[in-house]
């Protein structure tokens, strides 16, 4: 495509994605009085939100080794949500954002959805999920040296994570299946989700436990022996 | 005209109490070919890796090391990553992309070059190595030799001036490894790059060779042309990391010039007379039986075992060689149990290997040692792998090895400790698969020393490899695999003075009056 | 489905995400059947497997089964249930409700068919380099991590430290497989990170390069489709479009600006089908001049 060859017209599409999807957004909320136009605007604002947040980290420079590491916890992550009842995908998320910092946590989170979906199936709901789950691993960056330091913030933590992921997907439950956001109607889907989202949340913090700290072991030997 | 001087130069890491590099000092004229050779530990991959400022590790440097008349710390990121070139030992981990072209655009796109160059590079380059037919084609499924012309190839797109490569055949198939090696010195030859390679072993260099470098505990103990080295009395060590023909002579001293290749090898040894050979008799009972054994990947794959038949017997050490692909790995591991054929049978100890449950055949009486040693490993030191065991009273002492981590071991270290690992479950009969790829002279003759040992408790050995040189010193039998079946198998010397192509550079030289 | 395969990856993705948000805007009836008719054709097109349709359907018939049962609205009970009338307007909502996921479904796995990793990188390429770069490496360790997993996994069973058949041993095996293959794969991230270092990696802005051309009929097909997406949705600005569920069923008035919206939108969902059927016969011709 021609228009990605030089910088100028780069920075435009850059610029203009984004605006084009807010205006977009806005007018599908005008005209669609009825029906499903909560699921649509949900999607398009996150998508809005997914482009800004990956755009910005080529600025930011993430360098060779911290990338590399978060390909291959992403890796992991997708090469693990193969294997049946053993799903870590979000604990993975987790260390790697504790571990390796806010950015790579953010695209381990959201790529790693992003590339299991290609063999569980993409959707509208995709940006959703890629952006739940960029932010845990965002904010497990964020959290950093509490997580690492203590055992009990870390299983809270995975609590949090759980609840928040299913909730937030719940949006989507909720207006993709009856066609609106009401508040007692996603009260009534999060209520049926509780069972899994115990399980979730429960599962979360067992893979934490028992896998934050190799993680840690062998992350900070590498980072003796080759100087990260 | 001088492209890198070393004055002085000394490195200590990190952490380390001796140097790796103590006052080294040389330099290498622009378009020279240099060979740095050493065993594992001699600091040959440090030296490079301080001629390459990105992966220079933690640690105290002194003296000077100077690229074009300016010091390496002071060249900017650009020019270091575009004017020198690197490729490292492992060709599987320095690819990046999925693709074959997104490989060989890498450098272009992070220099950021325009379209036209990049595209010109990149063109030229894979047309040179012939990757334009596979442009498209996904990394994986090339082999490991095409691999390794790849890693050169992407590092050749950005024109670099010097290029650095840190064994890169050593975990290649001769085959492959020839190829890398001629394609390697036309580069040199035609463009005039200036290459600078590390390698143990030196048979396929020798002879594109400007300047031999020998390292030894961190100090520069030889530098000149091969010739020149070779005619200052070379020690024992630097000997051993010498080809066939050069330790040929020096160990039979027919005098005159010291061949440097086999074709200069075989005027010299032609007449050399056959060593009387004592004939063994060995009526063991076979141990190992495959009968028409069939075996494929998958329902609709192709077979890679078709009707293949084997027998080994009691105490013998078997090769078997074969191209890559031949499916020797697969043999390995059907007779191992690890694999299951569809057709056939496959009976080890006069029972057959279905009828063994529980794992039982894995506890005093089959086991394999894999290609990749690491897989043995899954404690993060050396030493919980052998709980309970008196590690001094090992055939192969690794008590030094120990308390420390399965990666920062040598390449002949681990495999030795994978080695002793499987040996553990006192198996009675042993798979090994390519057991001294990326081992050194020296860590292959511990491998030798230890594999009689057991040889003379009765174990058996059925070993898959490349090195002819290997199964000339220690193999009783061998076999050779071709499309699926065993199409030959002899006593070694007969197989080795058989055969054109595997058979070792001593036996071409001497018309097969040695092997 | 050579067409999206071969089409540049903007130009469909635009598709793709148009004919979802209208689909789901519009919610009509008409709409919805529109799409699903045309998505099963392209799905099958595609050469999507029959187990995967299956999957779908049961989607559909769950979906279809759930609303009328859950929904006590609506103003023409049909019957009853205990005391929850199972209504007319329930019924028709949760039949539109499944069919639109359906078609959603089936538009996204050919969306997912056609898309390999190539296509994926260029479509992030232009908001994120990194990102581009980080799925290019994912895709190249994948294959590797497998294997190498095969191998440990193997290589432990051959040492006898496979553990026993029951659940906890098997998993406590499984979890040492899964350290040793992290070990080995951060290990290895470091050899692949300093080749990227030394290629230049973070010496300055990355460009990106890719092989998919803009041709010809990518910009008819964007034109097209810019034009059926303005045609279909400034109409229905100034009539309503949209179908009534609850609490009787309201159908739009059939008038100009419908019709013209309407049109345009099966237009638009055909859009790619008719670019196929198009470019089929023109290769015919093609190879018959030959």
């Amino acid at each position: 495509m021609t228009v990605l060859k030089n910088k100028n017209a780069r920075n435009i599409i850059r610029c203009a994605v984004p605006a084009v999807l807010t205006v977009s957004a806005v007018l599908c909320a005008l005209f669609a009085s009825d029906g499903r136009k909560y699921a649509v605007i949900t999607v398009i604002v996150t998508l809005l939100t997914l482009i800004l947040f990956l755009s910005g980290f080529d600025s930011k420079r993430i360098g060779s080794r911290r990338l590399v590491l978060g390909a291959v916890f992403i890796t992991l992550a997708v090469a693990g949500r193969f294997i049946p009842q053993l799903k870590p995908l979000t604990a993975l998320v987790i260390i790697s954002g504790m571990l390796t910092g806010a950015e790579t946590g953010f695209l381990v989170g959201s790529l790693s959805v992003l590339i299991s979906n290609i063999f569980f199936g993409n959707g509208p709901w995709t940006p959703l999920q890629m952006v739940s789950m960029g932010l845990i691993g965002f904010f497990a960056g964020v959290l950093s040296k509490p997580l690492q330091k203590n055992k009990i913030i870390l299983a809270l933590y995975g609590v949090l994570c759980g609840i928040f992921y299913s909730m937030f997907m719940d949006i989507w439950t909720t207006c993709s299946a009856t066609g609106s956001l009401e508040f007692a109607e996603y009260l009534k889907s999060v209520t049926a989700a509780v069972p899994f989202t115990i399980i979730y949340s429960v599962s979360n913090v067992i893979y934490l436990l028992l896998l934050a700290p190799p993680f840690q072991r062998k992350l900070g030997r590498i980072a003796e022996k080759y100087g990260l | 005209m001088e492209i890198l001087t070393a004055k002085n130069l000394s490195f200590t890491y990190a952490k380390a109490e001796k140097p790796s590099l103590s006052s080294v000092s040389f330099s290498v004229d622009r378009g020279q070919f240099v060979t740095v050779c050493g065993p594992t530990g001699c600091g040959k991959s440090t030296l490079l890796r301080l001629i390459k400022k990105e992966l220079t590790p933690k640690g105290e440097i002194s003296g000077e090391l100077l690229y074009d008349g300016k010091p390496i710390s002071e060249l900017s990121e650009r020019q270091s990553a575009e004017k020198i070139g690197c490729v490292v030992q492992r060709p599987e981990e320095q690819i990046v992309s999925d693709r074959v072209g997104g490989e060989l655009f890498f450098g272009a796109e992070s220099l950021g070059y325009t379209r036209e160059t990049a595209y010109r590079r990149v063109a030229e380059v894979s047309s040179f190595f012939g990757f334009d037919l596979d442009f498209d084609k996904k990394t994986p499924e090339l082999s490991g030799g095409r691999k390794q012309l790849l890693a050169l190839a992407s590092a050749l797109v950005t024109s670099p001036e010097l290029i650095l490569l840190d064994e890169p055949t050593s975990r290649l198939d001769p085959v492959a490894a020839a190829d890398f090696i001629s394609m390697l010195a036309r580069i040199n030859k035609e463009t005039g790059v200036t290459v600078i390679i590390a390698e143990h072993n030196t048979s396929l260099l020798l002879e594109h060779t400007d300047r031999l470098m020998f390292l030894e505990d961190g100090k520069l103990t030889a530098f000149g042309s091969p010739r020149e080295v070779l005619e200052s009395k070379p020690s024992y060590k630097v000997l051993s990391d010498m080809p066939a023909p050069v330790r040929m002579f020096f160990e039979r001293e027919p005098g005159g010039k010291c061949p440097l290749t086999v074709k200069e090898g075989r005027a010299v040894f032609s007449g050399v007379e056959a060593e009387n050979r004592e004939e063994k008799e060995r009526k063991d009972k076979p141990v190992l039986e495959l009968k028409n054994v069939f075996f494929r990947h998958k329902r609709d794959g192709a077979d890679v075992l078709k009707g293949l038949d084997m027998t080994v017997n009691g105490g013998e050490i078997r090769f078997i060689f074969g191209g890559n692909g031949c499916g020797k790995t697969t043999l390995l591991r059907c007779a191992a149990g690890l694999a299951r054929h569809y057709s056939g049978k496959v009976s080890v100890f006069d029972k057959k290997i279905t009828d063994y449950k529980n794992g039982e055949l894995y506890i005093n009486n089959v086991s394999m040692l894999c290609q990749d040693a690491t897989a043995v490993f899954t404690h993060e030191r050396i030493g919980d792998e052998f709980k309970g065991v008196d590690l001094s009273a090992l055939p192969y002492d690794i008590s030094p090895l120990a308390g420390r981590h399965p990666y920062d071991v040598s390449g002949g270290e681990l495999q030795m400790a994978a080695f002793c690992r499987v040996m553990l479950n006192s198996p009675r009969l042993v798979f090994l698969d390519e057991p001294t790829k990326a081992m050194d002279a020296a860590a292959k003759k511990i491998f030798i020393d230890t594999l009689f040992e057991y040889k003379k408790k009765g174990v058996t050995f059925v070993v898959a490899s490349h090195d002819t040189e290997l199964a000339a010193e220690c193999a009783d039998n061998c076999s050779m695999m071709f499309d699926g079946r065993l199409i030959c198998t002899c006593d070694t010397y007969e197989f080795l003075r058989g055969n054109r192509f595997y058979t070792t550079d001593k036996c071409r030289m001497t018309g097969g009056a040695l092997v | 489905m050579t067409w999206f395969q071969k089409c540049n990856p903007f130009v469909s993705l635009i598709y793709f995400i148009a004919v979802t948000t209208l689909a789901a805007v519009y919610n009509n009836p008409y709409h919805t059947a529109v799409t699903l008719i045309c998505t099963v054709i392209m799905f099958i097109m595609c050469g999507g497997k029959r187990k995967t349709a299956l999957g779908f359907f049961v989607i559909f018939i769950l979906t279809f089964i759930v609303n009328p049962i859950i929904s006590k609205k609506g103003a023409t009970p049909l019957l009853f249930i205990g005391n929850d009338p199972i209504t007319l307007e329930a019924i028709v909502y949760g039949l539109n409700s499944a069919s639109l996921i359906a078609a959603i479904l089936f538009l996204f796995r050919c969306f997912t068919e056609m898309t390999d990793s190539e296509k994926l990188m260029y479509l992030l390429s232009p908001f994120s380099a990194t990102a581009a770069l980080t799925v290019s490496a994912v895709l190249r360790f994948t294959p590797l991590y497998v294997r190498q997993a095969e191998q440990i996994a193997e290589q432990q069973t051959a040492l006898g430290a496979q553990g026993g058949k029951s659940i906890p041993e098997k998993i406590k095996h499984g979890g040492r497989v899964f350290s040793a293959l992290s070990t080995w794969a951060l290990e290895n991230g470091i050899v692949t990170a300093d080749s990227m270092a030394c290629r230049g990696y973070g010496t300055g802005r990355r460009s990106f390069y890719t092989a998919y051309g803009f041709k010809k009929s990518d910009g008819l097909f964007l034109t097209f489709e810019l034009i059926l997406i303005v045609s279909t949705v400034v109409p229905s600005l100034f009539s309503s479009c949209t179908f009534g569920y609850y609490p009787g069923i309201v159908i739009p008035e059939l008038n100009a600006l419908f019709l013209l919206s309407a049109s345009s939108y099966a237009l638009l969902v055909l859009l790619p089908l008719i670019f196929e059927i198009t470019d089929r016969i023109k290769w015919k011709y093609l190879l018959q001049k030959i």
